[in-house]
């Protein structure tokens, strides 16, 4: 049989129709059995590019499809993107090497690739829930990451948190028995399956990319209502960086985690496309 | 081993991944199309056909999962997803199994939904052909009827809105657009009813089997097909129409190993 590698690092090409017929987009192997595509943005392109983080579990795609949807329209306007899989998730092999900088070398790797493919210089890490992780800590580590759009990424429940959430709760006694009965049965919650450094780390971290010229588009959404839920919480938890002009913030605590809803995608989408021409400038693809 | 490549005609390109081994020493008896499930399903199930397509390549037979034209990578929009369409989708996946895995013999996997279209395309065959069905969904009305209920509680009970409520665009179902086109096309589809080539095989690997798969078997052994029938473990079974596990991976190991010990004729069915 023939699995047609011509080459272990690159493999397959072909032009995608439809929405994206103009902007040619690629399949690729590369690093330790990583599996991407990028999408082309034109011979004018920016010299930004993005990529686009696994959330969760679900494979490089998105959540319904919406990884595909952004790619196609980041390329439209002027910005390469990569969408891939980390080592164990979606089309990707599982890692090789298990060790702590796994997530590192492998986003390094697709930076790598971007970057010869399309000769983007910088990069903007994007992610929802455990991608938002993954985008903070390796933005805060690498020089060459020029942003990071974060959804519902890393945030602390403060005093004024508790306060909201506790008030409307403190006078229903089912939710107050519910509470206490929980807490008594405690089992792992979502928050366990987090990765967020300790909160004074985080502040230093946030603040090592604000110092270097960095953006960050935070977005939380009713998904993350269990630790955020008040656009002054940022700042409180994350300290006055996060209230920096390179810092912007989205609070729709009526959309859910994964936008379900196609009209709520529409609005994402079109809040990290303005965000990325304000704070990037592409020009848009010819 | 795998290799991601598109392949096609320009303007409905596909995406898919060859699974096979690191060398070619061997000239593979045949290879396997798997076909993933539509909608969120295909996104639930899609590292546990990939483990799968891993398994049954590595042991030698060359394995193609790919994406129907309007989902994952290949291209088009989510409303361009039709059951003409997909019938296309599986001539050519199948041509470019053939060409790259190096054999014209193919065996057929759909999973859940995927046995609609698959067995469609697969009855409109002249010779017999070689099919496992996974778990499979054979009625397009019920099926059909399932994704609006589903939809439904997504949007008003599954707790997926915190002090909101919305209501979705007339095309919304799951999370994708979908043409009321589709659902009619599905609709009219009683799978039970296709009969496959005589000759041909079919196996069913299923959690329960029920009167739905007993109708299907039936009709198929009246018209000279084989059909073979494996019961999965059913402690593994997955949850596909809880709402609360509506956005969660389902990855069943255990029939994911059985399934690849079978199509790789180490156990037998």
């Amino acid at each position: 049989m023939n699995l047609q590698i011509e080459n272990p690092e690159v493999v397959g090409e072909a032009v995608v129709a439809g929405l994206a017929d103009r902007f040619a987009g690629q399949a690729h192997r590369f690093g330790d059995g990583l599996v991407g595509v990028v999408t082309h943005a034109g011979p004018s392109a920016s010299k930004t590019g993005v990529l686009l983080l696994n959330a969760g579990l679900t494979r490089h795609t998105g959540p319904f499809r919406v990884h595909v949807e952004l790619a196609r329209t980041l390329a439209e306007q002027g910005f390469p993107v990569l969408r891939f899989d980390q080592g164990g998730l979606g089309d990707s092999d599982m890692p090789i090497r298990a060790g702590g900088d796994r997530r590192q070398r492998e986003i390094d790797a697709a930076m790598r690739l971007l970057a010869e493919q399309t000769g983007v210089t910088r990069f903007v890490l994007c992610g929802l829930c455990s991608g938002a992780d993954d985008a903070f800590h390796i933005a805060a580590a690498h020089p060459r990451v020029a942003g990071a759009i974060l959804l519902d990424g890393v945030a602390y429940p403060t005093p004024g948190f508790w306060l909201r959430h506790a008030l409307p709760r403190i006078f229903n006694a089912a939710k107050v028995l519910r509470y206490i009965a929980s807490r008594r049965n405690a089992g792992p919650s979502l928050a366990d399956f987090r990765d967020w450094p300790e909160r004074a780390q985080a502040r230093r971290m946030l603040s090592d990319i604000v110092g270097r010229g960095g953006r960050l588009l935070f977005v939380f959404t009713g998904g993350a209502y269990h630790y955020f839920n008040h656009r002054a919480q940022l700042a409180a938890s994350l300290g006055r960086d996060a209230q920096s002009p390179q810092v912007s913030l989205e609070f729709w605590r009526e959309y859910d985690h994964t936008f379900y809803l196609r009209k709520h995608r529409r609005v994402l989408m079109a809040r990290i496309v303005a965000w990325m021409r304000a704070e990037f400038g592409a020009v848009k693809a010819d | 081993m795998s290799a991601p490549f598109f392949f096609g005609e320009h303007g409905r390109t596909l995406f898919g991944l060859l699974h096979g081994p690191a060398d070619d020493a061997v000239e593979p008896a045949s290879g396997l199309l798997l076909c993933a499930p539509l909608l969120q399903d295909g996104i639930r199930s899609h590292r546990a056909m990939w483990a799968l397509g891993e398994a049954v390549g590595h042991f030698g037979i060359p394995t193609l999962t790919f994406d129907w034209y309007g989902t994952g990578d290949s291209a088009g929009e989510d409303r361009e997803l039709s059951v003409p369409g997909m019938l296309a989708d599986l001539d050519t996946a199948a041509a470019a199994l053939r060409q790259r895995g190096g054999s014209p013999q193919l065996q057929w996997l759909g999973l859940r939904s995927a046995a609609i279209p698959l067995l469609a395309y697969l009855a409109q065959q002249r010779n017999a052909v070689d099919v496992v069905l996974w778990d499979p969904q054979l009625d397009g009305r019920r099926l059909v009827d399932g994704w609006r209920e589903q939809h439904r509680q997504q949007l008003h009970e599954s707790g997926r809105y915190v002090n909101a409520k919305h209501e979705a665009d007339a095309d919304d179902l799951l999370g994708f657009a979908v043409e009321p086109s589709l659902l009619a096309e599905l609709a009219v589809i009683d799978a039970t009813r296709l009969v496959l080539p005589s000759g041909s095989r079919v196996r069913m690997a299923v959690w329960e089997m029920d009167e739905e798969l007993d109708r299907f078997a039936q009709a198929q052994r009246a018209n000279g097909v084989s059909v073979e029938a494996v019961l999965l473990d059913e402690g593994e079974r997955p949850e596909w129409n809880v709402p609360s596990r509506f956005g969660g991976q389902v990855f069943p190991r255990r029939a994911v190993a059985q399934l690849a010990q079978r199509m790789t004729a180490q156990v037998p069915w």
